[in-house]
């Protein structure tokens, strides 16, 4: 046994990815760091700004495995190389100054692109774009605008000195960068809102980290702002807290790396006939409560486990994963897209839940094949009762009404020929009665036109009169009931006086039709010899389709000197 | 006397419109649905209107409903169905809001003008009729213990014929026999079977159909 992937190899694409510049920007730390102390600054600083942009650089490698998380991944990569460049200002040269004076802050800009973009580098909304583009007006942007007029002689874009105009642009990018990070809070709490399954699993903890590290940073702007100064030590609490980023990203890769370990457990979990479904379990395992399995019968349709037909969904929401035994499709997990993010946990439940998925299938191929001979008895039995009807009808319409205007044109000769021939004619006029007669009695017999006109009540009491015997009839005369029900349980009670006449030697019978709940009960109880038994050759066993048909219940108690009373349980809805 | 003729198949219409005639019957209109047939009776104001049960659009019991409509908003006009159906049930529905001036007869009874024209009568005089056969096949199966076994043949056939609608002047007629003992035997089956006599000849009729029809 051998199960296979659908879809083509995953990894070739990864190796061309961008963040292999790791090591490169591991390089540029070292060159930076020894900047840094070579101009005095602060260690713990310098500190911080490496142990960031390595963690950033990690996650990024750690998320190699996640092939549609590669724009994330490069973002991650970029603000690292930026929160480094930012670092330039400890370098001598102004040009070099100014370049780390525009990037101070963009580092932050690049993680909100990051947390709005997650996983796949798609802007989640409109206002989350507004976010992004209100991040980078307030870091870049404001830096820009700052340059022109600092008051700094290393800045070698200052067009004019104002400590003023420079204090207050500050204090226009802390008001921003507040209006931002609220925006941002608010977005990641509601997409962590709408989160299920596998995708919560893996992105939670990064949109939980970042809403974590939001607050601080407000406070952290609101008290730059209200102070009217920037302060060295907020900035390293800053670089501290979103060091949480690439923290929440290692932690969910691992948590879905977590479950995916209980893939290997599934082999036993699946194989045991717990009292739970294979897809119950399947659900359980892949963290996917919507997760259905459909198994593909011989003729390609799809059908559940209980056999009904089922339609390979083709919508964006849902994803579909083929499994193949030998080459050969046997089923579809049809699941949440987020799970394709996990093709490894997928893959490992394809390959362990093969034996089984094949064990059911073959049940469900014998469901659907059940189900496909009921349908089939079901539109059997219509389809007889609507050719006798469709014969009650001929008899009527036909035959009767042709013998009818054979009486009448009867009925004319003789009143136009008088005594002559009147004796012959009479004679005729009789036959044709009791042909008519004769008719009319065999069209009753093949569909009772009574019952559909007027109920079953009715046509069983006109059922009981006509049998000669006394027969009681109890019962409400109630709503009408589906055609199939009330046909079958005329035809019982028909079948069961015509038995009770020919072989009981009864002298009383009853009939009792009682609906409860959704069940109609059709009891003929008689007080004749009992011993009767429903014979391959019975009338009553000719019903068994129509019956079954219905799922409705037969039975027959007779006990020998005790009477026999035949009951019948149909479900009416 | 002015009839109406209600049947949807034109050769049967025709058919009976010639031998009413012949029968010194006015057939003032012939019409082929429920419709035509109320439009007609409104129009003409005929003495009786012989319609068949099955006419368009469902060809169930049309005829029935437009009888029990005409007896309800024309009462001079009488009604008589013609009806394929031996069920007792069909023609209690027919008498059970007033028995007068209602007649229903099987449809074969077309050919058997006397009867017809019997029935057309009858029902222009106000009296209710019920084909024969219908009441046999109610009266047919009653054995055992059901108390019109208990009744003698003579009583047999005078329930019959009320059954049928007769009056006990019409039963004096058919079985004669003198009013006087009519009467006794009539009492007689009431008495066994428990049912209270009505007054009127027409009320008799559908409590004597009610009772064997249960």
């Amino acid at each position: 046994m051998s199960s296979t992937l659908s879809t083509p190899s995953r990894t070739a694409g990864a190796l061309r990815d961008p963040v292999l510049l790791a090591p490169a920007i591991v390089g540029a730390g070292l060159g930076i760091g020894w900047l840094g102390i070579d101009a005095g600054a602060s260690g713990t600083r310098v500190a911080v700004d490496l142990a960031l942009s390595w963690a950033l650089v990690a996650a990024s490698l750690v998320a190699l495995e996640r092939r549609r998380w590669k724009r994330s991944r490069a973002l991650l990569a970029l603000a690292a190389f930026v929160l480094l460049a930012a670092d330039l200002q400890w370098a001598g040269a102004n040009l070099l100054w100014t370049l780390g004076f525009l990037l101070d802050t963009v580092w932050v800009a690049l993680l909100v692109q990051v947390v709005l973009t997650f996983p796949e580098g798609r802007t989640w909304s409109r206002a989350a774009r507004a976010a992004i583009a209100g991040a980078y007006l307030a870091t870049l942007g404001g830096q820009l605008i700052g340059a022109f007029v600092l008051p700094d002689s290393r800045d070698v874009l200052s067009v004019t000195q104002q400590q003023a105009a420079a204090d207050a642009i500050d204090r226009g990018q802390e008001f921003l960068g507040i209006a931002v990070a609220l925006g941002v809070l608010w977005l990641l709490v509601r997409r962590l809102r709408t989160l299920r399954g596998p995708a919560r699993r893996a992105q939670g903890p990064l949109l939980v980290a970042a809403a974590a590290a939001a607050p601080p940073l407000i406070l952290s702007l609101a008290w730059m702002a209200v102070a009217g100064q920037r302060s060295a030590t907020i900035d390293t609490i800053d670089r501290c807290l979103a060091l949480l980023i690439p923290l929440g990203l290692v932690a969910g890769l691992s948590w879905s790396r977590l479950r995916r370990s209980e893939a290997s457990d599934l082999v036993v979990e699946l194989r045991t006939d717990g009292a739970t479904s294979l897809r119950e379990r399947l659900a359980k395992v892949l963290g996917d409560p919507t997760v259905e399995v459909a198994y593909r019968l011989g003729d390609g349709r799809h059908v559940d486990a209980a056999g009904r037909p089922l339609e390979l969904p083709d919508r964006p929401e849902r994803a579909i994963t083929l499994v193949t035994v030998r080459g050969e499709e046997i089923a579809a997990l049809v699941h949440d897209p987020a799970l394709l993010d996990e093709p490894a946990l997928v893959e490992a439940v394809r390959a362990t839940a093969g034996l089984v998925l094949e064990n059911e299938r073959l049940a469900a191929e014998v469901r659907a094949q059940l189900a496909e001979v009921r349908a089939s008895r079901t539109r059997i039995v219509a389809a007889t009762d609507a050719e006798r009807r469709r014969i009650e009808r001929n008899l009527h319409d036909g035959a009767q009404q042709r013998l009818v205007t054979l009486s009448l044109a009867l009925g004319i000769a003789a009143a136009r020929h008088g005594a002559a021939g009147s004796d012959v004619l009479a004679r005729a006029q009789d036959e044709l009665d009791a042909a008519i007669a004769e008719l009319r009695e065999l069209a009753r017999g093949i569909h009772p036109t009574l019952l559909r006109e007027e109920g079953l009540l009715t046509a069983v009491e006109a059922l009981a009169r006509r049998t000669p015997l006394l027969v009681m009839v109890e019962g409400p005369a109630g709503d009408r009931l589906p055609e199939a029900v009330e046909l079958a349980a005329y035809f019982l009670v028909s079948e069961a006086l015509t038995n009770v006449v020919k072989h009981a030697a009864a002298s009383e019978v009853t009939v009792r039709l009682e609906r409860t709940g959704g069940i109609l009960r059709v009891t003929v109880v008689d007080d004749g010899v009992g011993g009767a038994c429903a014979a391959a050759d019975s009338g009553l066993a000719g019903l068994r389709d129509r019956l079954e048909v219905l799922d409705a219940r037969l039975i027959i108690e007779s006990e020998p000197g005790a009477g026999t009373s035949i009951s019948v349980e149909i479900p009416c809805g | 006397m002015r009839v109406v003729i209600a049947d949807d198949a034109p050769l049967i219409r025709q058919g009976i419109a010639a031998l009413l005639t012949e029968a010194g019957l006015e057939v003032v209109s012939q019409v082929g649905n429920a419709r035509a047939l109320l439009a007609s009776v409104r129009d003409e104001r005929p003495d009786v209107a012989l319609i068949d049960i099955r006419m368009p659009p469902t060809h169930t019991d049309e005829g029935l409903r437009a009888a029990q409509e005409i007896r309800a908003s024309y009462g001079h006009t009488a009604v008589v169905v013609l009806s394929q159906h031996l069920e007792a049930e069909y023609a209690l529905r027919l008498i059970k809001e007033s028995p007068e001036g209602v007649g229903y007869l099987l449809k074969e009874r077309v050919g058997r003008i006397e009867q017809l024209v019997g029935a057309i009568q009858r029902v222009a005089a106000g009296e209710c009729v019920i084909d024969r056969a219908v009441v046999d096949e109610l009266l047919a199966n009653r054995r055992h213990t059901d108390p019109a076994a208990k009744l003698t043949p003579r009583e047999r056939e005078i329930l019959a014929l009320m059954a049928e609608g007769r009056s006990n002047q019409g039963i004096c007629g058919a079985l004669w026999l003198s009013p006087k003992t009519v009467e006794a035997h009539i009492r007689n089956v009431f008495a066994k079977l428990g049912i209270t006599a009505a007054a009127a000849d027409n009320r008799r009729v559908l409590a004597v159909l009610t009772y064997l029809k249960h």
